[in-house]
């Protein structure tokens, strides 16, 4: 029996574990499998570009695109190994966290859970006194926010599941909520567990469950939407970037919505709704008529044609690149719709597909993907790390409060000369030696000793997000070495970034020696396709001469790494 | 040297030679055809002071007596006079001076419709010149430069001193540029390893993104030696104190005298949320303030590039009219606006609010800011209002 046949056989029997549809049973895959001799298999018309990647272009290189789009890269053995397993095992791997334990990653240290109550407010003996109160509030929910920021750059370094901390992103950055708005840690930190529960199950159950998320109740407003006094930010949001996209729906469809939403609110920390607050009259919403409440609206949404390729979209635009063969849109909206808005099937459909492997080195990493990906394909331990998530928002990426609704665009948006300069900055110092972060520290401020001065000026300026100073506060730019750690206890004088990366011992375990093996193998490593010449014959040079044995090595080895860095073909994935 | 439009345009193209530029910013002669930004173009400073600036402190009412009965402990003494009953914080030594030279205008009563007193949803709306705030994708600089040069290539066009670009500088086209320090604005490798950097950034790639990352580098070092060598060859005319705010402005006056066709800087001074303790801090923010736009003039002046220059400084929202119990302000509504430049049509603009006829406590608004953002624009800018705002707002006579 020919190869090609078991993989579109198993795409249809739905055989890995945690979804519905058939068993993984041999007796299921034997039946399949006759099928297939005697019927074409209902997969895609032939020449599809959904169609599975055949087994002959799995190569170790499209293991790495693999290991890159739909995690965060790793290091060589990481993409030998998935390469090993197979397409399908790759997935299966990929997409297989169901019920498994995760590496042990710490949870935020989560000291807030309340917003100052009202009978703490009312014990207080005068104004003043509750305005002190709220604003102290205000500053340690500021640290709890940074604490949970660090935890989940921290999570996406260690996880053994990096496809599902790409979906809680993924989520992050399409059902946006951020602080700025919700200026509330433990709220945000709660919708982020919510995204990873939901990472690649029901994109129902998830659309449900937001709706009547404490956070992005709050950030679109819906927790003031009320029968007497309507707030449509929601109800259109929700149709407008998160379900449908413009055109798929009119403005009276935002008013029903909103009528549909009243009384949805929260208290504390959980939802609740309010149902003298809700309007019960009948609604007529994308042509359907009846007594709807939120819960049937959300419904409805999902039976609109447009929502499945709309998500289908984003999801593309999110993990391949940029527009899509509409077939390709139309191939995994229609597996969106046939198994009930399972996101698993339609990942696995995505990320098999020989269309997505013609995306590989088109898209440009956002700030997370290079940090992450640098750590995790160095294997550097992230354990003492701290600054990652301000190293990320340097970049322009600042986790739990994206710029606006949309989220992050992406792209070559990412990209204009001083965001360049500060991502060659980062990533160097990431791969560079404490005098390279000392440097990069120095450069990213003044210099000497009206840099410190000027650094300790911004300190003792820095605003929360109230625009209230702050002090005693953590990391500044990441990279200043005596700041406290992000769980806010004590000050320690820390590591920055990481330890520094070990590269010596990495060419002594894999016994490379000359200029051109070494360039290789990193270049081979880090950048997604083979090097240019140009670039290739620069590096090596730059270590002509190279005697690991001398006391020079370690600085030139390092010096490499950070020009690798430091180049456009590098911010490519 | 600064090669104006003028002395191009009377000598003729072939007399002049081509300034050495990057590769792909264009040379000389077709960034005149281009309508690329020239050295001798207009340029907006924008000062930023964040956190809500009691504009009851800057510009004083001191002769009203119900700003003594709202101020028992926060009234500021003994303030510079100005005209019409109001005076300047005592600290804004230079302000006064250039009032008196005709040269500062403070607009009074600045605010908009439906205020919000929240930093971050206010701040949102004078960003974008938009009541629904972030809701626009674009702020209204984005919007101004996108439209004043849709064609030009070059990437400076918009400089924000500070860590990360105010959504005010977001835009479809023209992205702003964004460092602390021009030292900052560089690659932070080894020096030693410069040539290979070099090398490593030149124009190339085998594919259209990797090509489009190429030329970006290849702009980025160009950009950075440009801006570095302006600010390291800088020799001010004037004494600049030394505070973060002074720095920043003697950053953008270098980089203006090292003839970058940047069109707008933008610089924040934070620091004015004062909710307690006012009277000291805010005489601490006004020492800080008066002698390093004191010194931007000044220099500027000197160097003989102040009639290209308009400052505008702006803050989210004003404070409350009554002093709270910590001897502090809270967030309130209106407040001045100031302007500086030579083309200033200096005085007092708009009206004081009325001290007594209050809005639930606040200064009712006189001016909405999009009239001040329209004037700005369609007078100084040169660019359409109705390419940046949703809707026309009366100008005022400014410029």
């Amino acid at each position: 029996m020919a190869e090609s046949r078991t993989i579109p056989s198993r795409f249809t029997a739905g055989s890995y574990p945690g979804t519905r549809g058939a068993p993984a049973g041999s007796i299921h895959v034997m039946r399949t499998l006759l099928l297939g001799l005697l019927v074409l298999p209902a997969a895609a018309a032939p020449g599809s570009p959904l169609d599975p990647l055949p087994a002959a272009e799995w190569t170790p290189a499209a293991a790495g695109h693999l290991l890159r789009r739909a995690g965060f890269g790793g290091s060589p053995e990481q993409v030998r190994a998935l390469h090993a397993l197979g397409l399908d095992g790759a997935l299966d791997a990929l997409l297989g966290w169901e019920g498994q334990a995760d590496a042990g990653i710490e949870g935020p240290d989560i000291t807030l859970t309340t917003q100052p109550g009202r009978e703490m407010m009312m014990a207080a003996d005068s104004q003043e006194d509750r305005q002190q109160m709220v604003r102290a509030h205000r500053r340690q929910d500021a640290m709890q926010l940074m604490r949970v920021r660090e935890w989940w750059v921290r999570s996406m370094i260690r996880t053994r599941f990096p496809l599902r901390e790409r979906m809680v992103l993924f989520w992050h950055g399409h059902f946006t909520s951020g602080y700025r708005d919700v200026r509330n840690s433990y709220h945000m930190y709660v919708q982020n567990t919510l995204f990873r529960r939901h990472a690649a199950g029901s994109f129902r159950a998830l659309l449900h469950e937001i709706s009547k998320d404490p956070a992005m109740l709050e950030y679109l407003d819906n927790n003031r939407n009320r029968k007497e006094r309507p707030n449509e930010n929601y109800a259109r949001e929700v149709m407008e970037l998160f379900t449908l996209g413009t055109g798929n729906y009119t403005e009276d469809d935002i008013k029903e919505l909103a009528r549909g939403l009243t009384g949805w609110s929260f208290d504390g920390n959980r939802f609740e709704f309010h149902e003298r607050q809700h309007d019960r009259g009948a609604k007529t919403f994308l042509g359907r008529r009846g007594q709807f409440g939120g819960d049937e609206m959300l419904d409805i949404i999902l039976e609109q044609p447009a929502a499945s390729r709309y998500l289908a979209e984003r999801l593309w635009a999110f993990f391949a690149v940029g527009d899509a063969d509409p077939a390709v849109i139309d191939g995994l909206a229609r597996t969106l719709r046939d198994r009930d808005w399972q996101l698993a099937p339609a990942l696995r459909q995505l990320f098999g597909s020989r269309a997505f492997f013609a995306t590989a080195g088109r898209k440009i990493k956002s700030p997370v993907e290079l940090i992450v990906g640098l750590y995790r394909t160095t294997d550097l331990d992230a354990r003492g790390a701290f600054g990652l998530s301000l190293a990320a928002e340097a970049l322009g990426q600042t986790l739990l409060d994206p710029p606006n609704v949309k989220g992050w665009p992406g792209g070559r948006d990412w990209i204009t000369t001083s965001l360049l300069f500060s991502r060659y900055n980062v990533a160097s110092a990431i791969v560079g030696l404490p005098q390279d972060r000392a440097r990069v520290l120095d450069g990213m401020g003044a210099q000497g000793p009206a840099g410190k001065g000027l650094r300790a000026l911004q300190r003792a300026r820095r605003v929360d997000p109230n625009g209230e100073e702050m002090e005693g506060m953590g990391p500044g730019e990441g990279m200043e070495e005596d700041d406290a750690q992000p769980s806010g206890r004590g000050r320690r004088r820390g590591e920055g970034l990481a330890p520094v990366y070990d590269v010596l011992g990495e060419l002594q375990e894999r016994g490379l020696m000359t200029p051109e093996e070494i360039v290789d193998f990193y270049a081979g490593a880090l950048l997604v396709v083979p090097p240019p010449e140009e670039l290739r014959r620069t590096l090596v040079e730059y270590l002509a001469g190279l005697d690991l044995a001398r006391p020079d090595a370690k600085e030139r080895l390092h010096g490499m790494l950070r020009l690798l860095v430091s180049t456009p073909e590098f911010q490519l994935s | 040297m600064l090669i104006s439009r003028r002395s191009l345009l009377s000598k003729g193209l072939a007399g002049v030679s081509l300034a050495a530029t990057a590769p792909h910013f264009l040379s000389l002669s077709s960034r005149v055809l281009a309508g690329e930004p020239m050295a001798d173009d207009r340029i907006l400073v924008v000062l930023q002071l964040s956190g809500g600036n009691d504009g009851l402190s800057m510009v004083v009412p001191f002769e009203d007596p119900a700003y003594g009965r709202a101020r028992r402990t926060t009234a500021v003494r003994d303030p510079l006079k100005l005209e019409g009953g109001v005076g300047l914080h005592p600290e804004l030594k230079a302000m006064h001076a250039l009032f008196g030279d005709g040269k500062l205008a403070i607009v009074q009563g600045v605010s908009y419709p439906n205020p919000n007193r929240s930093h971050f949803e206010s701040m949102d709306i004078w960003h974008t010149a938009d009541v629904r705030g972030r809701a626009s994708p674009t702020g209204w600089i984005g919007r101004a430069v996108d439209a004043c040069c849709p064609d030009a290539k070059d990437p400076n066009l918009v400089v924000n001193i500070g860590k990360s670009a105010p959504y005010a500088l977001e835009a479809k086209v023209h992205k702003p540029v964004s460092f602390e320090s021009p030292e900052s604005y560089r690659w932070a490798g080894a020096p030693g390893d410069k040539d290979e950097f070099e090398k490593l950034n030149e124009d190339g790639g085998a594919d259209s993104e990797v090509e489009w990352l190429h030329r970006v580098a290849v702009d980025a070092r160009a950009s950075s030696k440009k801006i570095r060598a302006a600010a390291a060859g800088y020799r001010p005319k004037a004494d600049y104190p030394r505070s973060q705010l002074a720095s920043d402005l003697r950053t953008v006056a270098a980089l203006i005298d090292g003839g970058l066709p940047t069109r707008v800087y933008y610089v924040s001074f934070g620091g004015f949320d004062t909710h307690n303790g006012q009277q000291n801090r805010y005489g601490q923010l006004m020492r800080e303030l008066d002698p390093a736009l004191g010194a931007f003039h000044a220099d500027l002046k000197a160097q003989g590039h102040l009639g290209r220059v308009l400052v505008v400084s702006f803050s989210e929202f004003g404070r409350r009219v009554d002093e709270n119990a910590s001897a502090g302000t809270d967030h309130g509504v209106a407040g001045p606006m100031l302007l500086l430049g030579e083309s200033v049509k200096g005085g007092l603009h708009g009206k004081q609010p009325s001290l007594t006829d209050l809005d639930e406590g606040d200064l009712k608004m006189q001016v909405d800011f999009r009239s001040v953002y329209a004037t700005v624009l369609d007078d100084w800018m040169r660019v359409a209002p109705e390419k940046v705002l949703s809707q026309p707002f009366p100008k005022l006579a400014l410029v």
